[in-house]
């Protein structure tokens, strides 16, 4: 069989979704993947027993996985907070992220080193979701001294059938704070933050600042989520006009943006004429680079493992499997946290790459679509092919989690993806020309402008069609 | 089924054996602590303890010359361990530079 890697790991991930249902201990299951350990060396050279001993042993890794992620260590700052965060606590670390300012209020997630109640200070591990006045000045790896008060997150549905509580306990957060006061201390082991990630951190903010300087607040709201991954300045009504026609995949950094980038990178590397091994390094490197630039979420990982997947087959002249470099995203990602199976983005980021590339070449050779010899019709039946295959692999998890089906997607899609195209490619263009020449930044903002007012009105048309889409409960 | 090699097949089970370990190791740390002191190299593990070692052991340590190991143990004798790497500029021959070149193979407990 061609695609090993990926049997190896939906095997994985259904042992990870049965640990999550059925909650054996880890001491149970641990002997057990050892026995089949020992019983898969002792058959290497049967073919049937083998086969049944790895399959078994992969299955209980994935279950392994999950039960090592939920256990958390003795210092863990979960264990010290009661539920409903009565009292007041002092923690002692350094923020991990960059800081969101969001209108009166500032959020980070925060690194525990050590925490404080009452005369009591111990160390201590984890992370924290703090909440704050609006404050300047936080950076990246600052040391900060917290003092408010800690409680879990509410359980409230955030989509479907996920709570709030759920999706920050797959991102390893357990407890939120409300920050009264805030101390800039040292941090406890020296300087905790990663060069490299500070440095994307800057760029990230120069970029976002061309974008508001040169485009109004709502196109450069919709092109910073489409180039940066922050959808937190999209006005709410265009996110669920997005939401009702299926296209809001367009609105976060996804596959499809990496793909943009790597085109654009590879394009300008050719032309340089470097060597191919340059060429796929510095690409390499840049995607990586654009990747942790957006925060590194699931789509963007998965479509930069991939990209370098493809782009290190094309090196070493050797094929590339999709459904291998796809499975080889998804193990990178499970292995840092399993919990992740579970998030909604890593589901549909895999099942519309899965779907495209299982639907697509087997509904295109059945509707023969290179029969037709004009090319623009060839080109949008081509399009609506990719979508509907999409399409079907995500509907299921969309009606899931967000109660609506959308059959104006694969319509919408047709029009949109080309427009997003657009507007991702201006986007870009219009940074690099306002870091080179940024008197003639202007002009290329026009442009940029004018194709996310064109991605509105197309949306809001197609809204109006009739069972376009559909809530239920 | 796969159609792995039997190559393949030994590369799978050597990798998912290290992944058991780990994983193993990793879970056995966190519900107990002690476990790491076990598992993790102590960061002193190449270094010598400069108020047990002998006059052998201090000799071992490179730019320690054999009157500079006489010294330090005649030191310890006199005025008891040593409680800090400053304490070791009080001897004859040792300054800033050999205090540094010293302190990577020495530790004090």
């Amino acid at each position: 069989m061609k695609h090993s890697l990926a049997v190896l790991t939906f095997i994985f991930c259904l042992g990870i979704s049965a640990a999550k249902f059925i909650r054996a201990p880890f001491c149970l299951i641990y002997p057990l993947a050892l026995l089949f350990l020992i019983l898969a060396f002792l058959s290497l050279k049967k073919q049937r027993g083998f086969y049944i001993f790895l399959f078994c042993l992969v299955f209980l890794s994935g279950a392994l996985s999950l039960r090592n992620a939920l256990a958390l260590p003795r210092s863990h700052i979960s264990h010290y907070a009661s539920y409903r965060g009565d009292n007041l606590s002092v923690v002692r670390g350094f923020i991990n992220s960059q800081p969101v300012v969001r209108t009166k209020k500032c959020s980070f997630i925060f690194k525990v080193r050590e925490m404080q109640f009452n005369n009591f200070k111990i160390s201590s591990c984890g992370t924290i979701l703090v909440y704050t006045k609006e404050r300047k000045g936080l950076y990246y790896g600052q040391g900060l001294a917290l003092a408010g008060k800690l409680y879990r997150p509410f359980r409230g549905k955030v989509s479907g059938n996920n709570s709030y509580r759920e999706y920050l306990y797959n991102k390893g957060i357990f407890l939120i704070m409300n920050a009264k006061v805030i101390k800039l201390v040292d941090t406890l082991n020296g300087d905790n933050s990663l060069v490299s990630r500070r440095l994307t951190f800057q760029l990230k903010d120069k970029i976002e600042k061309i974008i508001f300087k040169r485009l109004s607040h709502t196109a450069a709201g919709i092109l910073e989520a489409m180039t940066l991954g922050e959808k937190g300045k999209i006005p709410k009504l265009i996110y669920n006009a997005m939401i009702k026609s299926g296209t809001v995949h367009i609105l976060v950094v996804s596959g499809f943006n990496v793909g943009i980038v790597a085109f654009i990178v590879v394009l300008f590397l050719r032309l340089a004429r470097l060597h191919r091994r340059l060429r796929f390094y510095i690409a390499s490197l840049l995607l990586i680079a654009y990747c942790m630039i957006t925060q590194a979420d699931t789509p963007v990982v998965r479509a930069t493992v991939m990209a370098i997947v493809f782009m290190f087959a094309y090196f070493v002249k050797r094929e590339a499997d999709i459904y291998n470099a796809l499975a080889l995203a998804a193990l990178f990602i499970l292995g840092i946290n399993p919990g992740q199976l579970f998030d909604i983005g890593f589901q549909l980021s895999f099942a519309s790459v899965i779907s495209i590339a299982y639907f697509y070449p087997k509904l295109k050779s059945f509707l023969r679509t290179d029969a037709l010899k004009i090319k623009l019709l060839r080109f949008l039946a081509d399009g609506s092919l990719v979508s509907f295959s999409a399409w079907l692999g995500t509907s299921g998890f969309i009606a899931y989690y967000f109660r609506i089906i959308s059959p104006v997607t694969v319509l919408a899609n047709i029009f949109i993806v080309p427009i997003a195209a657009l507007i991702t490619l201006c986007g870009f263009t219009l940074v690099f020309i306002e870091l080179l020449l940024p008197n003639l930044a202007q002009f290329f903002a026009w442009p940029c402008e004018l194709s996310v007012l064109l991605l509105l009105k197309i949306n809001a048309l197609l809204i109006k069609i009739p069972f376009g889409y559909f809530y239920f409960s | 089924m796969l159609d792995l090699t039997f190559q393949e097949r030994r590369v799978i089970l050597f990798l998912i054996s290290l992944c058991l370990a780990g994983i193993g190791i990793n879970f056995a740390v966190k519900i107990s602590p002690g476990v790491e002191r076990i598992v993790k190299a102590d960061a002193n593990i190449a270094k010598i303890d400069l108020n047990q070692a002998s006059y052998e052991e201090l000799l071992e340590v490179p730019g320690m010359r054999p009157i500079l190991a006489k010294k330090i143990i005649e030191y310890r004798k006199s005025s008891g361990p040593f409680s800090g790497f400053e304490d070791l500029r009080k001897i004859k021959g040792i300054g800033e530079k050999r205090l540094e070149s010293l302190r990577e193979n020495l530790f004090i407990k």
